[in-house]
């Protein structure tokens, strides 16, 4: 694990080497970029629990996030330490905005954990807090703790408590096997959910982030899944005759849109989960799937082939008739729609040989593409509608990497083994 | 000055908090536990068990539970050989040289009423996952809906499409990429 956060950092290390985004991905999504990039340290945090290197994952994940530009402890003045007292004229002289400091004691089985953030043009401590939690959950709190000072600095909501969920095709004696799983944002703490000889693809997040709903090939043909992340257990939701694929949750969690063939063309329909009752949402002879949600629950996104190429289309669901959304381009597909509704994050092709990640900003219909692969796919928005997780390809496989819309941030999810794919960010982990 | 917020049930037990915070930020709630189910995770299939199951892991006939089959045809069953069938880029339309080939699959079908064929349909790695595999099933399709015309009954062909996840080919150029966009034929009954 310790090599895997090593590796982490140094490839997040290269990357801020590397130049900055296009001028026009930045412009399209300015509103995002008026904090400023603040100069803040992280010490490490002090206690005999201090050795699980609570200090680093902080640091890092305050780093990745592309907000701040990290100052290097060993570069504070003589009067801050780990713990106890700040004078006025140390914190006035640190070269950086704010001073994160922490400490944790065991108590018994469990750890109290203890943080605070000092202001320096006004030396006071800003936000200051204490927990505690099973010894176990080392990682955890260090997430929440740089969720909590990541939302107090900056106004923008913490995601480092999020986790994503992605497919690890790989080779076993030389045959393709599929693995469910689920990683922490920063790739760290994979989880096997599942592991299978047949394909596994487009996991999608139950808003309450307790279930997944994926396409298993199990049985030889595709079926909708859907599995409990709390119990392990798992149900075929559909088996229909043809294609059942691209399930997705609705915002209240009840129902499941998807595209099923079995009345021979693919064609969106919405399931209550309850009931199983469907009901048919489209109606064309061309290729209809990749429905998404509106955030409001009313409205379903989709890839349409139906003028001759895929496009993005929106229906709502009291109407009969979907209306295009992209024009941009030869091909649009599976587009995911950020939380706050502002952007479509979508897989596009200019008609360049290359599949790359377009934005498409919702309030005034710029375009713009957000990577410079040559194929990438399953782009998904974390709950922050700021960053991005998608697969690309890349060397010979096929990784995970992370964009902001702002193009501050920028890492890889690097892969052990195999491939990875299908990523889905979950939701915020209530 | 006590925020003692319950979080019992998250495992995490906010305690008092001491010292002269100036002001308070609400906090987030804190996560649940990482789901740890990594060692009961199920494990679906194991090694392939011989001969009798293709790539896909689907149980087809022997080869010579096959030639035998193919011997009803004659001297046509040279045209049987081939069982892959290629398409252009984003198109599912059969090729004119496959013609002979289906033509002499659908004649078999049509003499032998038990056999049954698997269609599986692939596409490159172009595009998006559930587009592709709407598009492999398309390509599926349209060999089913040629052996229906020729007189296969329905219940003799099963369709599947695994869309871009299982190519046959590596490599991002056009010579892979065609290899990749294909229908197969297996024979899953022989009799």
């Amino acid at each position: 694990m310790s090599r895997l956060l090593a590796a982490l950092f140094t490839s997040f290390m290269m990357l801020f080497s590397l130049p900055a985004h296009s001028a026009l991905t930045i412009e399209i999504t300015k509103g995002l970029t008026d904090v400023p990039v603040r100069p803040i340290a992280v010490m490490n945090f002090a206690g005999e629990a201090a050795a699980e290197n609570l200090g680093q994952i902080v640091r890092n994940n305050l780093s990745r996030s592309g907000m701040f530009s990290m100052i290097d402890p060993d570069r504070l003045p003589a009067g801050i330490s780990l713990a106890g007292a700040v004078s006025d004229e140390a914190l006035s002289e640190m070269p950086a905005d704010y001073l994160i400091r922490g400490e944790t004691r065991r108590e018994g089985d469990n750890v109290v954990y203890s943080y605070e953030v000092l202001q320096k043009s006004d030396g006071k401590k800003v936000l200051s807090n204490q927990f505690r939690a099973h010894h176990s959950r080392w990682r955890d709190a260090a997430h929440f703790m740089s969720d909590a000072i990541y939302e107090h600095i900056t106004g923008y909501k913490g995601i480092f408590s999020t986790r994503i969920a992605y497919v690890n095709a790989y080779r076993r004696d030389g045959v393709m096997r599929y693995r469910l799983e689920l990683a922490d944002m920063d790739g760290a703490r994979r989880t096997v959910l599942l592991d299978s000889s047949e394909p596994i693809v487009s996991p999608a997040w139950s808003p309450d982030a307790r279930r997944l709903a994926y396409i298993s090939f199990e049985s030889m043909q595709p079926q909708i899944m859907i599995h409990d992340l709390q119990t392990g257990r798992r149900q075929a939701i559909t088996s229909f005759n043809g294609s059942n694929s691209a399930p997705a949750w609705s915002p209240d969690g009840r129902r499941l849109a998807m595209s099923l063939s079995k009345d021979g063309n693919p064609e969106i329909y919405v399931m209550d989960v309850t009931t199983r009752a469907l009901t048919r949402v489209t109606n064309h002879p061309g290729i209809d799937t990749e429905p998404r949600w509106s955030p409001d629950g009313q409205s379903l996104l989709f890839t349409s082939d139906r003028s001759g190429r895929a496009q993005i289309y929106i229906q709502n669901l009291s109407e009969s008739q979907p209306r295009r959304l992209s024009f941009s381009g030869i091909f649009n597909a599976r587009a995911d729609i950020s939380q706050n509704q502002k952007f479509l994050a979508l897989v596009h092709s200019s008609g360049d040989g290359r599949y790359r990640i377009g934005i498409m900003n919702l309030e005034n219909r710029v375009f713009s593409t957000l990577t410079d692969n040559a194929m990438d796919d399953t782009p998904s928005f974390a709950p922050d509608s700021r960053l991005v997780v998608y697969s690309t390809k890349q060397g010979g496989g096929v990784g995970l990497r992370i964009e902001s819309l702002d193009g501050r941030a920028s890492w890889r999810i690097p892969a052990i083994t195999g491939d990875l794919k299908s990523p889905a960010w979950s939701p915020l982990i209530r | 000055m006590n925020i003692a917020l319950k979080y019992t049930t998250l495992g995490l037990i906010a305690v008092s908090l001491s010292g002269c915070a100036l002001f308070q930020k609400k906090t987030t709630e804190v996560p649940p536990p990482a789901q740890e189910s990594g060692p009961l995770a199920p494990v679906i299939g194991g090694a392939a068990t011989g001969a009798e199951i293709n790539a896909a892991g689907l149980r087809v006939c022997s080869d010579e539970e096959r030639n035998a089959l193919f011997a009803n045809l004659g001297n046509e069953a040279g045209a049987l050989e081939t069982r892959i069938f290629y398409f252009d880029t984003d198109a599912s339309n059969l090729k004119p040289e496959a013609e002979s080939a289906l033509m002499a699959h659908a004649k078999l079908l049509s003499k032998v009423g038990l056999a049954r064929v698997q269609l599986t349909g692939h596409t490159d790695e172009r595009g998006t996952q559930d587009y592709n595999l709407a598009l492999g099933e398309r390509r599926a399709n349209a060999v089913a809906r040629y052996f229906s015309a020729a007189g296969v009954q329905p219940a003799q062909m099963n369709v599947v499409s695994y869309g871009k996840e299982r190519p046959v080919a590596d490599g991002s150029n056009e010579a892979a990429w065609q290899q990749n966009r294909r229908v197969e034929l297996d024979y899953t009954v022989c009799r």
